[in-house]
């Protein structure tokens, strides 16, 4: 167990730019999960004579109120905090459903492949891959009412094909090795094979690209509920705060700025992460 | 090879097919009335008049059917809040978009390569450094929130561009750079690897050992070499580029395919946002199509193998 | 042979001298922090028309020292000491302008594997062509007159058709010949082939010594040939070099040092050789061990783990290179003083 403390001690030491991205996202973790515990204020109690106020560091700047307030007197670090919250429940959740149903379709049309099920299901994931997302997630959002699981579900709709291509070629691949035919030969049902085996080498090729999509996530739910299509008021989202404030940006624009910094941040965090853990994973870089 | 070619539009179809198909249905499961929309002080038999009219009236498998017909004809449908035809909707916004992704396109390759292969040239100096941060930044920030920004910044403070609207080329300059900055960042990103790859390939070596200066070898081995990649990724990157389009048309009002589409998912526009995705997810997937193809044609060692092609 | 060591001819810089290289020291810093001296103080010199053959196996630092005269040493690699004085220029006091206009005109290398030493996407006339204007500027007449020629010395004729072709349409040997006639377009005055042959076939590889032997014939420039195989050296040098772990053991005129060598580790090269006309008799042997772990070399002769002759004092103190004779150096505690190759005292 020391072992594998020092084996990830090292590997943080050695990759700089994952450790401040883990850092970072740490925090955000911790934000979304005490964010009601934590919030200065109540996010949603408007205070008119505090309106607008701009943040701590220019003049004007009201006690308490470190990044100031919106356009009817709400503390903005507040409503950031609630609005991270909201966007790293969805953001996680959406691409954990997206894992869930990519690994399902990839599964199942690996474990079929060649055959009549494999092409149906590689087809629709053409068909999701081919259809402009933000169109798609447009049109369900006004098809269904726009609600915190609906847009899981719609954004997972982005991410699972890429999962089912990655675990299908898995499959495909290591049907064909030995220790598959040994296992069953042996006696393990090929359900059970599929799990211990195919689960364990998936992890690799899907855990580079998690942070990117959870990152797209970030940035899609903002996007949503920015154009009032996603998350509806009163509840929070980073999207639902820039777009108060953009009607306000020439005088306030603190209130659109700094979600978007924060969306950015953790983005950023996100990539990072991302960035190392595909060099890490890289085969050729591996040798 | 042949095969290959016909197996891919094959499946090409099958996909625009399907997507036809899937925003048939779900537009006509949108619990709403355009036909309220256009006239809300209609009397039923108005509105049924007017359904009538807009082609909406029938059950949904037979309207399919007709749309489904006069596709055949190459007639698009009537979008009725624009008392035009799609196709005409179509050819109005389509020659706007297309000027914001080929001057995105534009910049974005300029810039990317420019800084890519200044990066990779000074790798792990400063100004590599300054170059990947600026891009990883560039990559991490949303998109449209760029694009308020730098409405506030260079529109409204600085007074050097139009804001939003669209009156003359001029208001295409500022949604374009937006566009292009994600894009930019990720060819920067993608050029400075595969031009570190080839540095350290035999053959750039080689050159340089003739004499041939390391920045003239890169660019002229390493792009050439880095075509191919650099394909792939822009097949992928069509995709984000196409839905960003969308959304940049959005924050800057411009009147392009993406604004429309909007519009037309609103106001249950249902032929126009038809026409509108199918026109997207075609450009798409024959892009793509495309792209599988060109490679062929790039690569000497695989037209050879190809017998010539 | 004691009395010819006494009469010592004077080492200083001679107008013959080509390429000089004073205690060429390089180095890679790994990430790891370890540091690989690949090059660890070499000392040799090129007379003009000379052909000299560094001769080791691989990892004994002889396609780092071809490199380092070239000033191409890869990442993270770092020539850190020395001279390589080149017509009397120190190369590595020139900026990396000056270094350009060097390479490839004045002095050429060819690669090992050339079948990655061409870009895939130009065809060779471009290549050809590229390589000649980075020098000078042309006409198209006179770069087609002096491809013609350079491909005519490797025995290509028919250069119209070669040139509009892609190297994959060659096959490996082929394209090694079109490679050497590039290296030549510019008549340089030291040509370096790093392992000209090692990536070709047995056959291929006759072919293309004679293709380098003919070429330098022609031109009449010095060649420093570098190689593991003491079957090539034999044929086409006039000096042997012999490189261990980073340094030099042993070098000496081509036939001394076939006849008598004095080194354990060139008595174990010259034995792993089966075509060797020297030496017939002896049974055919490979020097036993492995080669040395670059990061952690024995404390004292880098060659004692594998030596078969290793005394007490070869674990403990590092051998210098010494003069034991007339233009003979070896870096050895115990030289092999009696070793002789072949009875055969004609060859002498």
């Amino acid at each position: 167990m020391s072992e594998r403390i020092k084996k990830v001690l090292s590997f943080l030491r050695k990759n700089p730019s994952f450790t401040i991205g883990l850092i970072i996202i740490l925090i955000t973790l911790f934000i979304a999960i005490f964010a009601d515990s934590i919030v200065p204020f109540d996010p949603a109690a408007s205070s008119p004579k505090d309106r607008l106020a701009p943040p701590f560091w220019s003049s004007g700047a009201k006690p308490g109120h470190i990044l100031g307030t919106d356009y009817i007197g709400r503390d903005l670090v507040s409503r950031v905090f609630m609005g991270i919250r909201t966007s790293v429940f969805i953001s996680f959740l959406s691409v954990g459903t997206a894992i869930i149903i990519g690994m399902t379709v990839g599964l199942i049309s690996g474990l079929s492949h060649p055959g009549p099920i494999d092409s149906i299901l590689m087809r629709i994931t053409d068909i999701q891959m081919g259809f402009p997302f933000i169109v798609l997630a447009i049109i369900i959002l006004t098809l269904v009412e726009p609600t915190v699981t609906s847009c899981i579900v719609v954004l997972s709709l982005a991410s699972w094909p890429a999962y089912a291509r990655v675990l299908r070629s898995n499959v495909m691949l290591e049907k064909e090795m030995d220790y598959i035919a040994a296992a069953k030969a042996m006696g393990a049902s090929s359900t059970r094979i599929a799990i211990k085996y195919l689960g364990r080498n998936f992890l690799p090729s899907i855990l580079p690209v998690m942070p990117m999509d959870i990152a797209g996530a970030i940035i899609t739910e903002s996007l949503l509920s920015f154009m009032s299509i996603g998350i509806q008021p009163p509840n929070i989202s980073l999207g639902n705060i820039m777009a108060d404030g953009r009607n306000y940006i020439s005088t306030s624009w603190w209130i659109t700025a700094i979600p978007g910094v924060v969306v950015m941040i953790i983005v950023l965090a996100l990539n990072l992460m991302g960035d190392t853990l595909q060099k890490y994973f890289d085969p050729k870089l591996n040798k | 090879m042949l095969a290959t070619i016909t197996r891919r539009i094959l499946q090409g179809l099958i996909v625009i097919i399907g997507i036809t198909v899937i925003t048939f249905v779900m537009l006509r499961l949108i619990p709403s009335d355009p036909s309220r929309t256009m006239a809300p002080n209609a009397t039923e038999e108005q509105l049924m008049q007017l359904k009538e009219q807009m082609g909406i009236g029938d059950p949904i498998p037979t309207q399919f059917v007709k749309y489904v017909k006069n596709l055949m004809r190459g007639y698009m449908g009537y979008s009725y809040f624009q008392k035009a035809d799609v196709s005409t909707v179509i050819a109005k916004a389509l020659p706007m978009s297309s000027i914001l992704l080929l001057f995105a396109i534009i910049i974005a390759v300029v810039f990317g390569l420019l800084l890519g292969i200044t990066a990779a040239i000074n790798s792990n100096t400063w100004i590599d450094r300054l170059i990947s941060g600026f891009s990883v930044l560039f990559q991490s920030m949303p998109n449209y929130w760029v694009g308020i920004i730098l409405i506030q910044i260079i529109s409204v403070q600085l007074k050097l561009l139009p804001s939003t609207g669209y009156k003359g080329i001029r208001y295409s300059i500022l949604p374009s750079i937006v566009l292009a900055l994600p894009m930019t960042a990720v060819l920067i990103r993608n050029i400075r690897a595969s031009m570190m790859d080839s540095i350290n390939q035999n053959f750039v070596k080689a050159a340089k050992a003739r004499g041939i200066p390391s920045w003239s070898s890169l660019i002229k081995y390493s792009f050439r070499n880095s075509l191919i990649p650099m394909l792939t990724l822009f097949g992928t990157q069509l995709g984000v580029l196409l839905g960003n389009c969308v959304v940049v048309e959005y924050v800057f009002g411009y009147p392009g395919i993406g604004m429309q589409i909007l519009n037309a998912i609103v106001r249950r526009d249902y032929y126009l946002v038809q026409g509108l995705v199918a026109l997207l997810s075609s450009f798409f997937i024959i892009v793509n199509m495309a792209i599988d193809i060109g490679y062929i044609y790039l690569d000497p060692r695989i037209r050879k193998a190809q017998g010539g092609l | 042979m004691k009395q010819n060591a006494d009469v010592k001819k004077q080492q200083t810089v001679q107008p013959d001298v080509l390429l000089e290289v004073k205690d060429l020291k390089t180095y890679f810093y790994m990430p790891s922090g370890a540091v690989v001296k690949a090059v660890d103080g070499v000392n040799f010199t090129v007379k003009k028309g000379s052909v000299l053959g560094i001769i080791g196996e691989s990892g004994s630092g002889k396609s780092v020292t071809s490199r380092s005269i070239m000033r191409i040493v890869d990442e993270p690699g770092k020539i850190v000491g020395g001279e390589i004085n080149f017509k009397n220029r120190n190369l590595l006091k020139l900026s990396e302008k000056e270094m350009s206009r060097i390479r490839g005109s004045q002095i050429s290398l060819i690669f090992q594997d050339p079948t990655t030493s061409f870009n895939p996407y130009m065809t060779i006339g471009e290549q050809l062509i590229e390589a000649y204007l980075v020098h000078k500027k042309a006409s198209k007449e006179e770069i087609k007159q002096r491809c013609i020629e350079v491909l005519k010395m490797v025995g290509i004729s028919n250069h119209e058709e070669i040139m509009k072709k892609y190297p994959c349409e060659f096959s490996a040997g082929f394209r090694q010949r079109i490679f050497i006639a590039m290296s030549m377009i510019f008549k340089p005055d030291l040509l370096i082939a790093d392992e000209p042959t090692t990536s070709l076939g047995i056959t291929i590889q006759a072919e293309i010594i004679e293709a380098l032997i003919d070429v330098k014939k022609e031109a009449g420039n010095s060649v420093i040939i570098i190689t593991h195989d003491f079957g090539v050296v034999s044929q086409f040098s006039d000096d042997i070099f012999v490189m261990y772990a980073g340094r030099c053991v042993e070098s000496s005129p081509k036939k001394k040092l076939l006849l008598y060598p004095r080194h354990p580790y060139t008595v174990g090269l010259i034995r792993s050789v089966p075509l060797l006309e020297a030496r017939k008799t002896k049974r055919l042997k490979s020097i036993k061990g492995f080669p040395p772990d670059m990061v952690n070399l024995p404390k004292g002769c880098a060659f004692s783990p594998r030596c078969e002759f290793v005394q007490p004092k070869c674990l403990e103190e590092q051998p210098m290179l010494r003069e034991i004779e007339e233009g003979r150096m070896v870096a050895c505690h115990y030289p092999l003083m009696d070793y002789r190759t072949s009875d055969d005292t004609t060859l002498e």
